[in-house]
């Protein structure tokens, strides 16, 4: 009976679509993400792109740093520090502390005592980052408002490099900058640079080419105030405020663009605790996101938004079906069924993944090396991220999405998360 | 430093070896023949090409829509905040160095600091 279910079920036309879907889906994002990543490159990363950026000092945009803090005193002064030297005519840096039990706004107070241009704003009540920004935009009066974690570090050219694009195109509505990680203590922060290089930066050249941005880094994104006022800034029920706001900008027609050369250096979780909190946030910020504004995405006038609502959905179906389907050998290999339809391990469309795998994290830490040589020695633990990593990812998409929903849908508001502290 | 290097270069040599196997095996096993290997090129020749004609349709979108001419003028910040509540700025909040925002009666006022 149920070796004859089993043998049904295999020769079924859905087993054989999910199992062509497992297999091509993620060949071909591979193959799209290289190749318009190397568009992107010829395109926008040539020496000769350097004059965009050669904007005289008169023409560029007043700024507001903004940086908003929960419980930050570990890394608060390091981060504060970088902004006293930044490279920019004009900017104000402002931090908007959410009722920290810490020293949070000590440190902020002896930074604001320093340097004029630095001021503080305290929460008395905790409501998370979205309301902190929310609230922190009252005492804004700049063009451009540049979010900076409270743990990053600012590179000093990169506010040239983003104000750059506010100055020369008024279609745009936010730049967000190249996150590099600091914090390279162990193997799983060596993958996250890989991941970062080759997933993050990676697709986001991609997507910028494509014309839309999934996602943007919250660590560091920089926004015209005017387009942030136009979408009603931050969401407090998101998880992800930062895939959020990108959304709405875009499907209000501004511009979202990636800008490689504006570098932040940022602290990830380095324990494997810490990296399933942080991923589970931001899975379910993506099913927020798509279950909010997906179906819209998909009238006509917002046909330059198809490429990135197609992909982020596709992930998140493939990573389903992905788990769906080893459950489903797993439960035949139990039972002592015939499992004759499922491909032997490893076979030559397995090795095929790998190889694609592996060619995008060679391309994508290659691309990233221009800004950061020492990412090139990442990839020596390359060969455990389509292995491990992305077993994981994908785990923790299944085990974000639909507790996210959830969430959404009974408007919970999102509170603060720092996992690389727990 | 050392025992990082040492760490990186076994994890490296291991990852090589299990592709090689990996691929060993694949090959071996008879799943590759003069057949798979065409399609498989004509299906990343296909790929590629389609995602390059995408480009060109999107930026051609962009070229045509041109510079947005002007950005959107919202205004001041609405009279409530995203949840909802009332938000009072005290005159010289957006001059003061330090100032602070309490929540009283569903009221957020934003005021500097020493003020009452």
């Amino acid at each position: 009976m149920i070796d004859s279910i089993a043998l049904a079920v295999q020769s079924s036309w859905i087993f054989l679509a999910v199992m062509a879907f497992l297999a091509l889906y993620p060949l071909v994002t591979s193959l799209v993400w290289i190749s318009t990543a190397v568009v992107f490159r010829l395109i926008r990363e040539g020496d000769d792109d350097e004059a965009f950026y050669e904007v005289s000092d008169a023409e560029l945009p007043s700024v507001t740093i903004l940086v908003p803090a929960f419980n930050e005193s570990r890394h608060l002064d390091t981060s504060l520090e970088a902004l006293h030297d930044l490279d920019y005519p004009e900017f104000r840096v402002l931090v908007v502390d959410d009722a920290s039990s810490d020293d949070t706004t000590a440190i902020a107070d002896r930074h604001v005592a320093r340097d004029p241009r630095f001021r503080r704003l305290r929460k008395e009540v905790n409501e998370g980052k979205s309301m902190a920004m929310n609230h922190g935009m009252r005492l804004v009066d700049t063009e451009v408002v540049v979010v900076v974690d409270a743990d990053s570090a600012l590179d000093r050219r990169a506010l040239r490099y983003i104000c750059a694009h506010f100055a020369r195109l008024a279609r745009v509505g936010c730049v967000t900058g190249n996150p590099r990680v600091v914090n390279r203590e162990n193997l799983l922060t060596e993958l996250q640079v890989v991941e970062f290089s080759s997933i993050v930066s990676l697709l986001r050249r991609a997507q910028h080419v494509w014309g839309r941005i999934l996602a943007i880094s919250g660590v560091i994104s920089a926004f015209r105030v005017s387009a942030l006022k136009d979408v009603d800034m931050f969401d407090p029920y998101r998880l992800t405020e930062d895939i959020d706001v990108a959304w709405k900008l875009q499907m209000r027609f501004y511009d979202v663009r990636y800008e490689p050369r504006a570098l932040v250096g940022m602290t990830v979780p380095s324990t494997l605790g810490g990296l399933w909190r942080q991923r589970v946030r931001w899975a379910g910020g993506l099913a927020q996101v798509l279950a909010a504004h997906g179906s819209r995405a998909w009238r006509w006038r917002y046909r330059r938004q198809w490429g990135v609502v197609t992909e982020a959905a596709l992930s998140v179906l493939w990573a389903h079906l992905f788990l769906l389907f080893v459950a489903f050998w797993a439960l035949l290999v139990v039972l002592d069924a015939p499992t004759g339809a499922f491909p032997a391990i490893p076979n030559a469309w397995g090795m095929l993944l790998a190889t694609a795998a592996l060619l995008q994290l060679t391309v994508g830490v290659l691309l990233d090396m221009r800004y950061e040589r020492r990412a090139g020695w990442a990839l020596a633990v390359a060969p455990l991220y389509p292995l491990l990593y992305w077993m994981l990812m994908t785990v923790v998409t299944v085990r974000a999405t639909i507790p996210a929903l959830i969430a959404a849908a009974l408007g919970r508001q999102a509170r603060w998360s720092t996992p690389r502290e727990a | 430093m050392v025992r990082g290097t040492v760490a990186r270069l076994l994890v490296f040599v291991l990852g090589v070896v299990l592709f090689v196997i990996g691929w060993w095996r694949a090959a071996t096993s008879g799943d590759i023949d003069l057949w798979f290997i065409a399609w498989l090129a004509l299906g990343v020749v296909a790929t590629v090409l389609v995602t390059l004609v995408w480009i060109r349709w999107n930026r051609r979108i962009y070229r045509r829509k041109g510079p947005r001419r002007a950005t959107a003028d919202p205004g001041p910040l609405p009279a409530r905040d995203q949840l909802g509540r009332p938000v009072i700025v005290v005159a010289g909040s957006l001059e003061a160095h330090a100032t602070r925002l309490t929540l009283v009666d569903d009221v957020v006022e934003i005021c500097p600091d020493g003020a009452q």
